[in-house]
């Protein structure tokens, strides 16, 4: 290293060292912790004969007693059954919201400001918001339907309905993506509109065979953040049905929330986790590997 | 460092108790003059762990039936023909279930505009059900869990029998338009659901939000002049011990509760926590802080004064049912918080009509059990690993 | 990708088409109005779903308690949209009601973002200078780890984070567990995402003006704080509401990290206050959300025209 590399070298370690003293506080060591406790029995309270509280190591027992857990199981059904409703359905309506709002039409900016304006609520005002909307007898949805003579289901009360209901109000809240859609869109070169127009395609060739394989990097990035932010949803369904009724609605990390936190058993909540952290690489690498038939680049 | 005082509601105490992180008190108590006399057994009882005390206890609550008098005295003629007598509660659940019916009122949709008994209005102690049919949920002897005992089947068998006769979306209908607790819309004081299993603080709530209830003769100020027997028929409710199932054998039953002092294990200043436990410990302390929140005494003395002053007119019916032989707290498995997850889920399960008590309460064994063996396993593990185990397979 | 802040500013807010009108393979005029008016129809039903629970929400909030949960029985009520009486007392009941310490609540999840705002914006910079502006060797590296981690779930950490901070509670001075210090102290190291957009922004910025400053005898840390932070102000305005309405939204957090009710934010303190109360006061609760969105959305409105331009000139997006 020359002189002046040196000097940048320091200069530059002092200038992330912030971001690299957090990352090693905050993310290195508690992920290499978390490994650990994994393979222990950590209660936090439980305490030893000198009075303290430690991590016990105990192999693979955590991992042995996951894999026969019918609650495991349960949530990680849930949870997938989850992102497989709102996952496909938020991107469908968010690609089309933008795709509306793209068009140049007047009163633009207030349609977009309405779609927008949703995503800011936070998320337990929406909760209550959406508790309110379903309830069984005196929600909104169920008044509607009363007026043209349906009885309306319980909702987030039933079984059968409060995944659904949960993966339909995740719509409420598309307006992010939206957002970064249209940007996407206005990054599409007009003359490619112009050439397909002269070539003879119709509008919705022009859809499949401009708009979304040009919007596709976009398409991918988004995909990718909200199918790591599905698969550990939590503040909705823990705040609005508590995991309910009969746990149609218990997800992963719900689960791994009050293993931890409620039954005190750190060591296998940090199983759980390593799980989780293992699931979500591993779908995002699939879905990085299937992005080379799908995702086109501009310019490459 | 731990606090030299912690809080805790009963429920919890085992689970830490269990975890060898709380500090056991005999000595200390011993030293203050506290022991088992001290206390009305159930309040003691529920403080002890395998032998040894570790906690007091600072509120006390005890459930009872708790129905509105007005309603069902209104419908006295009825009663009487079904030969029941209005002017006192019931005896027995099957009389409670003929009291239900009667002060059911439904519309021609089958919609409930009043609920004579609800098990999940407001249902918070429907695990308990089984203490009210003489089952038992878990033998700390044998570390067993009992919810196949016939008794606990047939307490849950009770539990369904509402659902199946009202009605499962006329109940969720019911509950999703009811009043919040604490608001005057709540069922019980509102009046639309006539009989509740419930706790002493109702004295409160009720002379809060429906003040009238409470003045049904005369404004609460004057009260005080009437005999101490004609208290009660001031007030548009009562209260009294809920019935069991079969009371010829049965008296008194009651879930008690309580919130709990405790001293956490590597605390610094033992004694001098022990000291404030201690003067909380004392009659006239214990009782003046009880006399607020409303709620009986845990002390096995109690003077006349607490009674006669007390803001809950049946606050005597309380003080007899947390003397009762047949008060019993909690259970004390060490994993309580896990298994009472498992149990709400069969209690859903039944209330909600997906299985029949039988089966649920069969898969409740096979997850409690499975749920209490993971938890031996990995304590036989730490004690292998470590030798800090705190609790050994039976 | 870098963009110019008018294109980006149509892409929220539509104030100008950039669509050359010119060139245009011109079709039947009805069909394209027929089209037109079919994006309207679309869009006016989709706001009309998106708008719907604001409005369900701000009615129910001015309802009075027997109108939203009747003692009656009654079988069906009628939609009512105009409340009748119309109660704004129950804003008033939310603010002082003793359940519900609104007051405290808002002290302290303010407490906590401007603590985390000013930390997270701050330090974020500094670190986002670094990785734009100083070329050494291992940035390369250094930077991919970082956007690496925003990959990492908050739940793998959750725990151990958690005993990490008793930790240091029980071998230090310094008390974490139940005191706000676990939910701003790690914002004053930055966060990916931040440093992220801001090194974008830094990346617009041309070389010579350091180098100018440079010549002039200025030091490394001189330029950024008298150069590039005052032309950074839009990015970081971004960068701090962003930090901001995380804090105002973040319930696992709080849920985690405190224990006592008077150290409650508001999200976790309209939660507790919702279960606890079985079936709920719905009036209330929902003058309550009310009050917790408004801040959130009048914040966006004031400052929309700083945060298009700031996530225009940090080519956030994909």
């Amino acid at each position: 290293m020359s002189s002046r590399e040196r000097q940048n070298f320091v200069k530059g370690l002092l200038f992330v060292s912030p971001w690299l003293i957090g990352f090693l506080v905050f993310t290195l060591v508690p992920v290499g912790l978390s490994l650990y406790y994994s393979f222990c029995d950590f209660s936090l309270i439980e305490r030893d004969t000198a009075g303290k509280t430690q991590a016990i190591w105990v192999g693979t027992e955590n991992y042995r007693q996951l894999f026969q857990d019918r609650e495991f199981y349960r949530t990680l059904k849930n949870t997938g059954l989850y992102a497989i409703l709102s996952l496909p359905a938020g991107m469908l309506v968010s690609i089309g919201l933008a795709l509306m709002l793209n068009a140049p039409i007047r009163g633009q900016a207030i349609y977009r400001t309405i779609i927008f304006l949703p995503s800011l609520v936070p998320v337990v005002a929406s909760a209550m918001v959406w508790m309110w909307l379903f309830n069984a007898r005196l929600g909104f949805f169920n008044q509607l339907l009363a007026t043209i003579g349906i009885d309306g289901p319980a909702w987030i009360g039933d079984k059968k309905w409060a995944l659904p209901a949960l993966a339909m109000m995740s719509l409420w809240g598309v307006g992010n993506t939206v957002v970064i859609y249209l940007a996407g869109l206005q990054d599409i070169p007009r003359d490619l509109y112009e050439a397909a127009e002269i070539d003879g395609a119709g509008a919705i060739r022009r859809l499949f065979n401009v708009t979304l394989p040009m919007l596709s990097p976009v398409i991918f990035f988004n995909l990718i953040m909200a199918l790591i932010g599905t698969l550990q949803v939590f503040a909705l369904p823990f705040i609005m049905t508590g995991g309910g009724p009969e746990r149609s609605t218990y997800m992963y990390t719900q689960y791994l929330y009050e293993k931890a936190f409620a039954y005190l058993q750190m060591g296998y909540a940090s199983a759980m986790a390593w799980v989780q952290l293992l699931i979500i690489l591993g779908l995002t690498a699939f879905a990085f590997w299937t992005s080379k038939r799908w995702v086109h680049y501009q310019g490459r | 460092m731990p606090p030299d005082i912690a809080g805790l509601w009963q429920r919890d105490l085992v689970a830490f108790a269990s975890r060898n992180a709380l500090l056991p008190l005999d000595e200390l108590a011993a030293e203050h003059g506290i022991g088992q006399s001290t206390y009305k057994p159930a309040f003691w009882e529920m403080c002890n762990y395998k032998g040894k005390l570790y906690g007091v206890v600072s509120t006390p609550a005890t459930m009872g039936l708790h129905y509105n008098r007005r309603s069902v005295l209104e419908l006295g003629e009825k009663f009487q023909a079904a030969g029941l007598d209005p002017t006192r509660a019931p005896k027995s659940i099957a009389e409670l279930d003929q009291w239900a019916k009667l002060l059911d009122i439904r519309d021609d949709r089958g919609a409930i505009r009043r609920a004579g008994y609800l098990p999940k209005e407001p249902g918070w102690y429907i695990s308990f059900t089984p203490f009210w049919f003489g089952g038992q949920l878990w033998n700390p002897e044998t570390a067993e869990f009992h919810f196949t005992d016939p008794n606990t089947i047939r307490a849950f068998e009770w539990i369904q029998s509402y659902p199946k006769r009202l009605g499962k979306a006329a109940l969720s209908d019911f509950s999703s338009a009811a009043g919040g607790f604490g608001t005057p819309n709540s069922p019980f004081i509102a009046g639309t659901c006539s009989m509740v299993l419930q706790g002493p603080w109702m004295g409160n709530y009720m002379y809060q939000l429906r003040p009238a209830s409470c003045e049904w003769v005369v404004p609460r100020g004057v009260e005080m002049f009437l005999p101490r027997t004609a208290r009660a028929f001031n007030y548009e409710w009562a209260a009294e011990a809920m019935p069991a199932d079969d009371p010829t054998s049965l008296t008194d039953v009651t879930f008690a509760d309580a919130d709990v002092l405790l001293i956490p294990r590597g605390a610094a200043h033992p004694k001098e926590a022990f000291e404030f436990l201690a003067f909380v410990t004392r009659q006239d302390v214990m009782e003046r802080l009880n006399s607020m929140h409303c709620k009986p005494s845990p002390l096995a003395k109690v003077s006349d004064d607490f009674i006669r002053k007390h803001p809950n007119p049946y606050i005597s019916v309380h003080e007899r049912m947390a003397f009762s032989p047949n008060a019993r707290p909690q259970i004390k498995s060490p994993m309580q918080a896990e298994i009472a997850a498992e149990y709400e889920l069969a209690i859903d399960e039944i209330y909600l009509l997906s299985k029949t008590p039988r089966q649920s309460m069969t898969d409740l064994q096979k997850r409690a059990r499975a749920k209490y063996d993971a938890h031996l396993k990995r304590q036989a593990l730490r004690q292998v690993h470590a030798g800090t185990a705190s609790e050994s397979a039976p | 990708m870098k963009r110019s802040p008018p294109e980006l500013d149509y892409a929220i807010r539509g104030t100008k088409s950039p669509l050359p009108q010119r060139g245009q393979v011109v079709s039947n005029r009805a069909r394209k109005s027929l089209n037109r008016l079919s994006v309207h129809l679309g869009l006016l039903l989709c706001c009309l779903g998106f708008g719907l629970p604001f409005a369900w929400m701000l009615s129910t909030s001015l309802k009075t308690l027997d109108a939203v949960s009747p003692t009656d029985g009654a079988a069906s009520h009628s939609i009512q949209f105009i409340p009748d009486p119309v109660v704004w007392q129950n804003y008033a009941n939310v603010v002082t009601n003793e359940k519900l310490d609104f007051p405290l609540y808002t002290r302290n999840t303010l407490i906590i973002a401007v603590l985390a705002v000013i930390g997270n914006t701050l330090s974020s910079a500094v670190v986002a200078y670094g990785f734009a502006k100083i070329k050494f060797k291992g940035r390369g590296v250094l930077f991919s780890i970082m956007l690496a981690t925003m990959m990492i779930p908050f739940p793998v950490v959750m725990v151990s984070i958690f005993t990490l901070f008793r930790f240091i509670g029980d071998y230090t001075p310094l008390q974490m567990l139940g005191t706000f210090r676990p939910l701003w102290l790690p914002a004053w190291f930055g966060s990916a995402f931040s440093i992220f957009l801001l090194r974008q922004f830094f990346l617009t910025l041309p070389d010579d003006l350091s180098e100018a400053a440079r010549i002039d005898g200025c030091s490394e840390l001189g330029i950024f704080v008298r150069v590039m932070l005052p032309l950074a102000r839009p990015a970081l305005a971004v960068v701090a509401l962003f930090t901001f309405m995380g804090v105002w939204n973040d319930f696992l957090g709080p849920l985690v990290y405190l224990q006592r009710p008077e150290q409650y934010t508001l999200a976790l303190g309209l939660q507790v206050f919702q279960s606890a109360h079985g079936g709920t006061q719905w009036n209330m609760l929902m003058a309550a959300s009310v009050l917790v969105i408004v801040p959130v959305i009048l914040l966006f409105f004031l400052t929309q025209r700083t945060f298009i331009q700031g996530i225009a000139t940090t080519g956030m997006k994909g």
